[in-house]
C-alpha cells in the first residue's frame, strides 16, 4: 500500500510531504523529480526505481506523487490521486501552488483522515468534512491560462465553477444555496485530406457542483428515447454506446423513466460519463489544399467552415500545423474574408491582420475579427487563433512555404496534421438533454439556484493534409 | 531538557545534505517561540508556531531539536488543529527520541478515553502511528479496546492500528485471539470496519497466504457490495480474484451477476478489479468458453474507461488492454480506430498505443492501421517515428497479406529527409526481407540509394549491409557498396594514426560505424557471404576486413568471428559456402517475442497490479518483505518463471551471438537449442523441446500444478549429453573435437563463439565425454537420466536438509549458462530451471542415485553465479546419505571447476 505521499512544485520543492508507513528511504521525492524531470518524452506515470513503485499524476504543473513497495493496482493509485486534487480544490478553492502552500494544514488534516497507514479510509466529502477543523485561505483565482498551456494540455475542462467557494464554506449560514450542472462534451474526429470523417467519437460527460444545504436528493431526468449500449438498439432513439455512473446514483428509475437518482456529496463531482461513437455532425470543418508552386516553394491554403448554428459561436479556436523540416521560411496570411472576397487581395502580412480583417470586411462579422497567424519556428508549426468564430461563417488562411532543397515533393508529406482546438458554448453535439432536475425537499421556502450549462470542446479535433 | 534537546539534534538529521545556516536559526527562534508558547493557553499564535514547525518538517528541515518543546505542547492544548499538527510532527521524529516519548503516551492514553469519537480515533490512530516497539506494551491494549469501541469511526482506526502495532512487534500482536477477533469484525456494521479487517488479516497473515475467504465470507460480502465506496469495493473484489469457487459453475455465475454492476462503476480501479474477478472466475478449463464472453463483456466499459480518463489513467488502462489483446486479438480488432493517437497526448501513451496497433492489425484492418502508422512517421517526435516504423514491421511480419502494402509503404518512406526515419525504415525492411526474401527482387532498386548513403546510424548501417550481404546477387554493385565501410574497418583497425584525412561528413560517419561492434559483425559475415557469390570482386576485400577484424585489440566477438570464418575458408571453399550458406528456409517463420509467453501467464495472473505497466513478473521488482505467498493453487508456482527466464536468456544470447549464416534456424526453438544442443536442421529434435513453452502456456492457463510434468514430459530434458539422442550430440563432438573440418550442419550458436578461439578441444572434450555416458561422473552412481518435475522439486527442496555448501571460482570457459549446463550434465546433474539477474545467474540442478527407489534418492543443487566475480556459490541438499551426497556434490564440482 501506499507508503508515502507528496506534492512537489514545478521547480520539484516538496509543498506536501506526507508518510504512511516508514518503509520507504529518506530522499524520494527528489529522487522522483530528478527522474521524471529528466524522463525521455514523458515520464509515465507509473515507474520503478529501485524497489519503489512511484505513481504520479499531473494537475496544471504540480506534481502529485504516491510511492509504494507493493504490487498494488495502478488504476486505484491513481485515481486516489485524482480525488485527493479533487478535494484539495473542493476545500481550498483552487488548485495551485499558492493555495496549497496557504492551506497545508488543512491538506495535512484531509490526508490524515483520507488515508491511514496507506489505505484508503474516509473518502466522501459529508463523512471528511466533520473532520476538518481548519478554516480555509482562499486566494485569487490565477489569470486565465495563457494560449499555450491551454493547448496540449492533455485534459482541460470548463468546469462548473463559476465560483472558487469552498465546500467548507457551505456549513456557514452565509453560502446560497445553489447547484451547478455541466453537460461537457469532447470531440475526437479525424479527418483525411479530402475532409471525410475518418475516425470520430463524443466523450461526454455530467458534471455537478452542489452547494446546496442539507444535501438533499436530487432528480435528474434525460431524453426519455435514450438507449444505451448498441445491442439494445430496438426503435430508433437517442443512442450512447455505453455509460458509466458515480458511486452516489441510483438507477433504480432509470431503465424505464431515465431518471438519474443521486444523492450528492458536497463539491465537484461526475454523475455519468458517456460515449457515443455514431455519426454527428462534426462542428468545424477543415478543408486544406497543398499546392506545389515550385520545388522550392509550397502554397498551403487552408479554409474552415463553421457548421453549427448562426447563433452559436466557438470561442478560443486554435488551430496548428506542422512544416517541413527543410522550411526555410514560413509567412501564413490571413485571408480578409470569407464571403464573396473582396479585392483585397493577397493578403496582409499575419500580424496586421486583424485590423486589416475588420477593415476589408467592413460588414463588421465578429468571426473574423481577432484573428492571428504566427510561426513558430522552435516548434516548426504555424499557430492561428480565432477569437470568435460565429455559426455559418468560413475562415482561411493562406501559407507559403519555402524550403531549402528542391523537394517540394517530399516535403508536402510533412505539412500538417493540422489540430484544432475549440470551445463552443451552449452547445452540444450528442443531443443528451436534461430534461429536468428535480430538487426533493419538502421545506417551503427552499427555492435553490440550478445553473445547467452545455459545452462542446476538442479533445483531439485533426485533420491530414 | 535542553540537554535531551541537543541530544536529539544530535543524532540523525535526515536533510543533512543542505547548508542550512540560517534556517538554523529559524529553527533556534522556533525553540523560543515554542518556549514562550507552551504554558501559554489555546491561542492563534500558538497554532501559528506549530504550524510553522510543521511548515519547516515538509521543506526538509530538520527541526528534530524541538521534540520536547512539541511534546510538551501536545500535551497541555484542547485545540485539535494544534493536536493533529504535533501528532503528526510526533510520528515523524518519535523513532528517534523514544524516551521522550513516553512522555506522550500518557497524553494519548488520557485521549483514547475521551468522550469525543473524533479525538479518540485520533489518539489511538496517532498512538500506533509512533512505530516504536518499546510503547507496544501500553498501545496494543487501547488498540483492543477500540476494537469493541461504539463509534464506527473509532473501531475502524482500531482495526488499522492493530496492523500497525503488528509491524513494529509481530509477536506481541499477532495470536489467535487477535485473528479471530478480527475475522469477527468482518461482520461488523459498518463497511469501513469490515475492509480494515479484511486489508489488516491479509498483510497479518501474509505469510500464510493472506486472509482465508470461504463460501459465507465471500457471499457476506458481496451481498453488502453496494454499501462499499469505491475502494472498499476493490479490496473486496480483491478477493473475489482470489477465491475458490465452491459451489460449481451456479456458484461462478452468480458471484459474476453481483459483480456485473460494477463494471458501470465510472472509477477505472474498481472497473479493472473487476475485470480480474471475472478473468479468475473463470480461469478454469471447464470455464473456457465463458472466458472469452468474459473478454467481450469487458470491452465495452474498457473502451468507456478509456474515453473518460486522464491521461494518466489512459496509461494504466492502455497496458492492461494490451495484456488483453496479447490474448484475444480478436475482442478489440474492430475498435482500432480508437487507439489511434490524438493530438496532444503524452509520448508514453502514444508508444503503447502504437504496439496495440502492430497487435490489433488483422488482414482486414492492415491497410488503414499501416497508413494512420505512416502518419506518425512524419511527425515531429522521433521516437514516435521509431516507434511508428517497427509498427508497421512488426504487421507485415505477423500478416503476409499485409507485407507487399507495408514494403510499399517504408519505400515511400526511404526519401524523407529525417536520418532517423531511413535507418529505422531499413531496419524494419530487413526484418520484413528475412520474413518474406522473395520480394526482394522488387525492393531492392528503390532501396538502392538508400543502401548506399542513407542510414547513417549503427543499427540502419549493419541492417543494410546484411541486406547488401543476403542479396547481393541481386545488387550490380554490392561489393562497391560495402567498400567504403571495409575500408573505414581497415583503416580503423589498420594503426593508431588518426582516422581519414578527410574529415568530411561522411567519412566520420563511416569511421562511426566501423567503430559499431554491430556493424563489424555484420561486416563480416556480408562479405563472406558476398564472397561467395562474387568471389572476384571480394577476394581481396575479404582478405582486407579478415586480417583487420584479427588483430590485436580487436573485439573478441569480432576477432571470434572472423577466425571461424578464416577457418572455415582455409578448410574449404565449398564447404565453407555449405555452413555459411546453409541451405533451407532463408525465411524466418517466427520471430521470438520480447518476453516468453509463459512469463505473459503469469503477468496475466496479475491482473490490475503494477506488473501489468511493468511487464514484469511481481518477484523482479517488489521486495520479499512486500509479497504475499501463495495460496495453494492460486498461481502457478515460481519455478515456471526461471524456466521460461533460462529459456529467454538463452534465446536472447542466440539472437545476438549467432552468425548471420543461421538466421534460417527456427528462432522459436533456439531457448531448447542452447541448452540441449543439437545441430539447427535436426528439426525433431528442435521442434520438440520448442512445442514445449506453448503447452505451459496451456497450462497455465488452468493454475494446474500437473501441467510442470506435462511440460516436462514434453519437452526435451534440458540435459544436452545424456538425454536426447545420441546422434545428434555425437555430431556436435566431431565438429568441434576435429577442428574446422566442413560441417553437415550449422553448430549450435551459443557454443559458435568459444569454438573459435584457439582452444578447441575442451569443449569437443565435455561434449564427446556427455555423450560417452559420464565419463567424468566415476566412483558416482548416478542414474544418467532422471527425471524430476520442477514441484516436486520445491517440496523435496524444503523438506530435504542441507547437506552441504560451498562456493569455488568457476573458470572462465563454463562461464556461460549454455556451457555451464552442459558440463554438469556431463556430471549427470540435470538442470532444471534457471534464471538470470543484472548480478547473478542462477541455477538448479538435480540427479538422482541410480541404486536408489524410482523418485527418490534425489540430490538437489541450488547454484548462484556472481557475475562480475565469477564465484560460483553452491548450496546442496539431498535426499540420499551423507556421503552419497558429498561423492555427487563432489563429482559436479569437479566437472565444473
Amino acid at each position: 500500500m501506499i507508503s508515502q505521499l507528496f506534492v512537489l512544485s514545478p521547480r520539484g520543492d516538496t509543498i506536501i510531504s506526507r508518510e504512511y508507513r516508514g518503509d520507504a528511504v529518506k530522499g524520494t521525492s527528489e529522487i522522483f523529480f530528478r527522474k521524471a524531470k529528466f524522463w525521455k518524452g514523458d515520464a509515465p506515470p507509473v515507474f520503478n526505481l529501485e524497489g519503489i513503485s512511484f505513481v504520479h499524476i499531473k494537475k496544471g504543473s504540480l506534481w502529485f506523487v504516491v510511492t509504494t513497495k507493493f504490487n498494488v493496482s495502478p488504476s486505484m493509485l491513481i485515481e486516489l490521486l485524482e480525488r485527493v486534487t479533487t478535494y484539495i480544490k473542493d476545500y481550498c478553492g483552487v488548485l495551485s501552488e499558492e493555495s496549497i502552500r496557504k492551506n497545508f494544514t488543512l491538506i495535512y488534516e484531509l490526508l490524515d483522515e483520507m488515508i491511514d497507514y496507506g489505505y484508503p479510509q474516509l473518502m466522501a466529502t459529508d463523512e471528511l468534512k466533520v473532520h476538518i477543523r481548519s478554516e480555509p485561505v482562499v486566494v485569487k483565482r490565477p489569470p486565465p491560462r495563457s494560449v499555450a498551456e491551454r493547448i496540449g494540455f492533455g485534459r482541460r475542462t470548463a468546469r462548473a465553477d463559476a465560483t472558487t467557494r469552498t465546500t467548507l464554506s457551505s456549513k456557514g449560514s452565509s453560502g446560497k444555496n445553489e447547484i451547478f450542472v455541466d453537460i461537457l462534451e469532447r470531440l475526437r474526429v479525424l479527418f483525411n485530406a479530402e475532409g471525410y470523417v475518418v475516425n470520430s467519437g463524443v466523450e461526454g460527460c455530467i458534471q455537478m457542483k452542489s452547494f446546496l444545504s442539507g444535501n438533499p436528493p436530487l432528480e435528474l431526468a434525460v431524453n426519455p428515447d435514450l438507449v444505451i449500449g448498441a445491442e439494445n438498439r430496438s426503435s430508433g432513439g437517442f443512442l450512447l454506446d455505453d455509460a458509466t455512473f458515480h458511486e452516489c446514483v441510483d438507477l433504480s428509475n432509470f431503465e424505464g423513466e431515465r431518471v438519474l437518482g443521486i444523492k450528492p456529496p458536497d463539491g465537484e463531482f461526475v454523475v455519468m460519463n458517456y460515449r457515443m461513437s455514431c455519426d454527428f455532425r462534426a462542428p468545424f470543418r477543415v478543408l486544406p489544399h497543398i499546392e506545389e508552386v515550385s520545388p522550392y516553394k509550397l502554397e498551403f491554403t487552408l479554409k474552415i467552415r463553421a457548421d453549427i448554428p448562426p447563433k452559436n459561436y466557438g470561442t478560443h479556436v486554435i488551430v496548428k500545423f506542422g512544416v517541413p523540416r527543410a522550411a526555410t521560411a514560413v509567412v501564413p496570411t490571413v485571408e480578409a474574408a470569407a464571403a464573396p472576397p473582396p479585392a483585397a487581395s493577397g493578403g496582409i502580412r499575419a500580424r496586421a491582420a486583424a485590423a486589416a480583417a475588420a477593415a476589408g470586411a467592413g460588414s463588421g462579422a465578429a468571426a473574423e475579427r481577432l484573428q492571428i497567424a504566427e510561426f513558430d519556428s522552435k516548434a516548426r508549426e504555424v499557430v492561428w487563433s480565432i477569437k470568435k468564430f460565429q455559426g455559418g461563417r468560413e475562415v482561411t488562411l493562406k501559407t507559403s512555404i519555402t524550403l531549402s532543397s528542391p523537394s517540394a515533393g517530399s516535403a508536402r508529406k510533412e505539412v500538417g496534421p493540422i489540430g484544432v482546438d475549440f470551445e463552443i458554448p451552449m452547445y452540444n453535439v450528442s443531443g443528451l438533454q436534461v430534461r429536468y432536475l428535480r430538487i426533493i425537499e419538502s421545506a417551503k421556502g427552499y427555492k435553490p439556484q440550478r445553473w445547467v450549462r452545455y459545452v462542446t470542446q476538442a479533445s483531439s479535433y485533426v485533420s491530414r493534409c | 531538557m535542553a540537554a535531551a534537546a541537543s541530544a536529539a539534534s544530535g543524532k540523525g538529521s535526515p536533510s543533512g545534505d543542505k547548508p542550512f545556516d540560517n534556517r538554523r536559526g529559524e529553527v533556534v527562534e522556533l525553540l523560543k517561540l515554542l518556549r514562550e508558547q507552551w504554558s501559554a493557553k489555546d491561542s492563534k499564535r500558538k497554532q501559528d508556531v506549530v504550524k510553522k514547525v510543521i511548515a519547516y518538517m515538509t521543506l526538509g528541515i530538520d527541526v528534530s531539536r524541538l521534540y520536547p518543546e512539541m511534546v510538551k505542547c501536545c500535551g497541555n492544548t484542547k485545540d485539535i488543529v494544534v493536536k493533529k499538527m504535533c501528532y503528526m510532527y510526533l510520528s515523524a521524529y518519535a523513532e528517534q527520541n523514544p524516551e521522550i516519548t513516553l512522555l506522550v503516551v500518557n497524553t494519548m492514553q488520557k485521549d483514547c478515553a475521551d468522550e469525543d469519537p473524533m479525538v479518540r480515533g485520533l489518539a489511538v490512530r496517532s498512538l500506533t502511528s509512533l512505530r516504536l516497539p518499546s510503547i507496544t506494551e501500553y498501545s496494543l491494549p487501547i488498540a483492543k479496546r477500540g476494537l469493541e469501541d461504539l463509534s464506527g469511526y473509532v473501531r475502524k482506526a482500531s482495526v488499522m492500528a492493530v496492523l500497525k502495532l503488528f509491524h513494529s512487534s509481530p509477536e506481541e500482536v499477532r495470536s489467535d485471539e487477535m485473528t479471530t477477533a478480527l475475522y469477527n469484525m468482518v461482520r461488523d456494521r459498518e463497511p469501513g470496519v469490515v475492509v480494515n479487517a479484511l486489508r489488516v488479516l491479509d498483510e497479518m497473515l501474509s505469510d500464510e497466504g493472506g486472509v482465508a475467504i470461504n463460501q459465507p465470507m465471500m457471499h457476506h460480502l458481496l451481498g453488502r457490495i453496494r454499501e462499499f465506496n469505491d475502494w472498499d469495493q476493490c479490496t473486496v473484489l480483491d478477493l473475489v480474484a482470489r477465491y475458490r469457487v465452491e459451489g460449481g459453475e451456479e456458484e461462478t455465475y452468480g458471484l459474476m451477476n453481483v459483480l456485473d454492476g460494477a463494471l458501470r462503476n465510472r472509477n477505472s480501479a474498481v472497473g479493472l478489479a473487476t475485470i480480474k474477478a471475472f478473468l479468475h472466475l473463470t480461469a478454469t478449463p471447464a470455464m473456457a468458453d465463458i472466458r472469452e464472453q468474459v473478454y467481450e463483456r469487458c470491452r465495452t466499459p474498457l473502451l468507456t474507461l478509456l474515453t473518460s480518463a486522464s491521461p494518466e489513467s489512459t496509461y494504466v488502462l492502455l497496458a492492461h488492454v494490451k495484456a488483453i489483446v496479447e490474448r484475444a486479438p480478436a475482442v478489440f480488432a474492430d475498435e482500432f480506430k480508437t487507439f489511434f493517437c490524438a493530438l496532444g497526448e503524452p509520448t508514453h501513451v502514444q508508444e503503447l498505443k502504437l504496439s496495440l496497433l502492430a497487435l490489433l492489425a488483422t488482414e482486414g484492418t492492415a491497410a488503414p492501421i499501416v497508413n494512420e502508422l505512416c502518419e506518425y512517421v512524419t511527425g515531429v517526435n522521433e521516437d514516435i517515428a521509431r516507434s511508428a516504423l517497427t509498427a508497421i514491421g512488426e504487421i507485415a511480419v505477423r500478416l503476409p497479406g499485409a507485407a507487399t502494402g507495408v514494403v510499399r509503404a517504408l519505400i515511400a518512406m526511404l526519401d524523407t529527409d529525417a536520418d532517423w526515419v531511413c535507418s529505422q525504415a531499413v531496419q524494419v525492411m530487413q526484418v520484413v526481407l528475412r520474413k518474406y526474401p522473395d520480394n526482394a527482387a522488387d525492393v531492392l532498386p528503390a532501396l538502392h540509394a538508400t543502401l548506399r548513403t542513407g542510414a547513417t546510424d549503427p543499427e540502419g548501417r549493419a541492417a543494410a549491409v546484411w541486406i547488401i550481404g543476403q542479396f547481393g546477387s541481386l545488387i550490380d554493385d554490392a561489393p562497391y557498396l560495402l567498400e567504403p565501410l571495409i575500408d573505414a574497418v581497415v583503416a580503423a583497425a589498420g594503426s593508431d594514426a588518426p582516422a581519414p584525412h578527410d574529415d568530411s561528413e561522411a567519412a566520420t560517419a563511416l569511421a562511426e560505424a566501423a567503430a559499431s561492434v554491430d556493424v563489424r559483425l555484420e561486416l563480416l559475415t556480408a562479405a563472406v557471404k558476398l564472397f561467395f557469390a562474387r568471389p572476384p570482386e571480394m577476394q581481396k576485400m575479404l582478405a582486407r576486413l579478415l586480417s583487420a577484424c584479427l588483430v590485436e585489440g580487436q573485439d573478441v566477438g569480432v576477432r571470434d568471428r572472423a577466425l571461424l570464418y578464416f577457418r572455415l575458408l582455409r578448410a574449404g571453399v565449398a564447404a565453407a559456402k555449405e555452413v555459411v550458406c546453409a541451405p533451407g528456409p532463408v525465411a524466418v517463420t517466427e520471430f521470438l517475442a520480447d518476453v516468453s509467453s509463459d512469463v505473459r501467464d503469469k503477468i496475466f495472473n496479475e491482473f490490475n497490479t503494477l506488473s501489468v505497466v511493468y511487464v514484469k513478473p511481481p518477484e523482479d521488482f517488489v521486495p520479499a518483505s512486500h509479497r504475499r505467498a501463495k495460496r495453494a493453487g492460486e498461481d502457478v508456482a515460481e519455478l515456471s518463471a526461471e524456466a521460461a527466464a533460462a529459456a529467454e536468456s538463452a534465446a536472447s544470447a542466440e539472437a545476438t551471438e549467432a552468425p548471420a549464416g543461421w538466421d534460417a534456424a527456427p528462432v522459436s526453438g533456439a531457448g531448447s537449442l542452447a541448452t540441449a544442443p543439437a545441430p539447427a536442421p535436426a528439426t525433431a529434435a528442435a521442434s520438440a523441446p520448442a512445442s514445449a513453452p506453448a503447452q505451459a502456456a496451456n497450462g497455465a492457463h488452468d493454475d494446474d500444478l500437473d501441467f510442470f510434468g506435462g511440460a516436462g514430459g514434453a519437452g526435451a530434458p534440458p540435459a544436452p549429453a545424456p538425454a536426447p539422442a545420441a546422434a545428434p550430440a555425437d555430431d556436435f563432438g566431431d565438429l568441434f573435437g576435429a577442428g574446422p573440418a566442413p560441417a553437415p550442419a550449422p553448430a549450435p550458436a551459443a557454443a559458435a563463439p568459444e569454438a573459435a578461439d584457439d582452444d578447441l578441444d575442451f569443449f569437443g572434450g565435455g561434449g564427446g565425454g556427455g555423450s560417452g555416458g559420464g565419463g567424468g561422473s566415476s566412483g558416482v552412481s548416478l542414474d544418467p537420466a532422471p527425471t524430476l518435475a520442477p514441484p516436486v522439486f520445491q517440496s523435496k527442496w524444503s523438506a530435504c536438509t542441507p547437506a552441504e555448501s560451498f562456493s569455488f571460482p568457476l573458470p572462465p570457459h563454463v562461464a556461460d549458462p549454455a556451457a555451464l549446463t552442459a558440463t554438469a550434465a556431463s556430471a549427470r546433474f540435470v538442470q532444471l530451471a534457471f534464471g538470470d539477474t543484472p548480478t547473478h545467474a542462477k541455477f538448479f540442478f538435480f540427479a538422482r542415485e541410480a541404486a536408489a527407489a524410482p523418485g527418490t534418492g534425489f540430490h538437489l543443487v541450488s547454484m548462484a553465479v556472481d557475475k562480475s566475480t565469477g564465484v560460483a556459490a553452491v548450496d546442496g541438499r539431498s535426499e540420499a546419505t551423507p556421503a552419497a551426497a558429498a561423492a555427487a556434490l563432489a563429482s559436479l564440482k569437479a566437472a565444473l571447476s
